[in-house]
């Protein structure tokens, strides 16, 4: 699981997750993918960015 | 080998700032159906071989990328479908009491579209309405939109191996195109070799992307697939109604916002659509697999109408090609906490006549006049179609 963050400012809903308010940082899987999001300490991770 | 449902797949939308550069989309709406199909107008290679079978191979023709998205309409994903369509002017108003924009006779932007396809998504950029068809289906609006696009990108497989650790770059193969990787983004996630890649680079050669350092084998031939956002959907909306649209018919265009403006003055139509079409050229050049560019013909309009035959005047009225005004009042929910805005759709034809009005005659049933319009230029107010919309989407989305 990773942090990810809704940079958007309407609440999204995300399916088998629910909603999220803008702003608001979520528990989502490794390889959740999603323009509207950003995950939280990318720049540490990117590195790892790619993995199986 | 895994199956995928359908009913899983989405609809995102992003006007891009450029018709040719694509863009990931993050607009997310609920899809009702799409038939949007790369051609490549394969035909049989017909030179003589001494074979006495047609053909023993297919060649390329000029591509094509086209088909059809449906969705119900609501007013926040009718707002990018009609600013593919036409142009839109300056937005006003806020979130409190909703946003009004306007739109013209004029481009619509170029969209980035993606539809996955199970774990996979299909980006479709470059993407511009043909037409936009707004219809009642049960009484809910249905909007089908026929699009025509620059490019896509789906999959492509490789053309250079990859072969284990510290891999930072995948060559795509140009069998079935010279430039594979166009419609790919930095960010975009591709998997290949059962490994999923964050794109950190496209290469301007058009086959050459490039990713992380990364310990990754797949072998000549592998596909690379484009990978799936998880949708994020903002709040939905109910669609536009039959049942709160009002028509106002008459014989100028300021008369029918009047009679449009009450359910006492307006005509009570059974049924009705429209149709808006750009009847745009696939463009094409050398250089070009596909169209180098969608370009705006001339634009025109249909609108069909049902509605219980009272008098002889419509008959009339086709037979003697006399001009009626159409305004389509649709309002929807209200936005502000107050009800004094709602959503709302405004569509005013100044100038239509009857191409067509039938009064068939079934059995058992009542008489209607199944009206066929032709949205003409009205030379008196300059102009042949103005829109409006309201909704709770801020001009920034667009």
């Amino acid at each position: 699981m990773a942090k990810y963050k809704n940079t958007t400012k309407e609440e999204l809903t995300i399916p088998n997750v629910g909603i999220v308010k803008p702003g608001e940082i979520v528990e989502l899987p490794d390889d959740f993918n999603n323009a509207n999001f950003k995950r939280e300490g990318a720049k540490k991770e990117e590195d790892n960015q790619n993995k199986k | 080998m895994s199956n995928f449902l359908a009913s899983k797949s989405y609809l995102a939308l992003k006007p891009q700032v450029a018709p040719g550069t694509p863009i990931i989309p993050s607009n997310f709406f609920a899809l009702v159906s799409e038939s949007i199909r790369i051609n490549p107008n394969f035909t049989a290679d017909r030179r003589m071989k001494g074979l006495d079978w047609k053909s023993d191979d297919l060649l390329k023709g000029s591509r094509k990328i086209e088909g059809d998205i449906v969705v119900l309409g609501d007013p926040e994903v009718l707002g990018h479908l009609l600013n593919m369509t036409y142009l839109k002017g300056t937005t006003t108003g806020d979130a409190a009491s909703g946003y009004t924009h306007p739109f013209t006779v004029g481009d619509g932007d170029s969209y980035s579209i993606e539809i996955p396809r199970g774990n996979y998504a299909q980006r479709i950029w470059g993407a511009r309405a043909e037409s936009l068809k707004v219809d009642y289906e049960d009484n809910k609006a249905k909007i089908t939109v026929s699009i025509k696009a620059l490019g896509q990108f789906f999959s492509a497989s490789l053309a250079v191996a990859l072969t284990g650790a510290g891999m930072t770059t995948i060559v795509l193969s140009t069998d079935s195109d010279l430039r594979p990787s166009d419609g790919l983004v930095i960010g975009d996630k591709v998997i290949v070799g059962g490994v999923e890649l964050t794109l950190t680079s496209v290469n301007v050669d058009g086959k050459t992307i490039g990713f992380a350092s990364t310990t990754v084998t797949a072998s000549v031939g592998d596909p690379v697939m484009l990978k799936a956002q998880t949708p994020s959907l903002g709040t939905q909306r109910e669609p536009l109604y039959l049942g709160n649209t009002l028509a106002g018919i008459a014989p100028t265009s300021a008369l029918a916002d009047t009679a449009a403006g009450s359910r006492a003055t307006a005509t009570p139509c059974y049924n009705l659509s429209f149709t808006l079409k750009n009847n745009l050229l696939d463009a094409p050049a050398s250089g070009y697999t596909g169209p180098a560019a969608l370009l705006n013909q001339v634009k025109e309009a249909q609108i069909e109408i049902s509605r219980l035959f009272e008098t002889a005047g419509q008959h009339q009225k086709w037979i003697e090609n006399v001009k009626q005004a159409i305004t389509l009042i649709a309002t929807g929910r209200f936005i502000k906490t107050d009800l004094s805005t709602s959503e709302k759709l405004t569509v005013k034809f100044h100038n239509t006549k009857l191409i067509t009005n039938e009064e068939p005659l079934d059995a058992g049933g009542y008489i209607f006049d199944k009206q066929s319009f032709e949205a003409l230029y009205d030379n008196s107010d300059g102009k042949a179609i103005e829109i409006e919309l309201v909704n709770r989407t801020a001009d920034t989305a667009y």
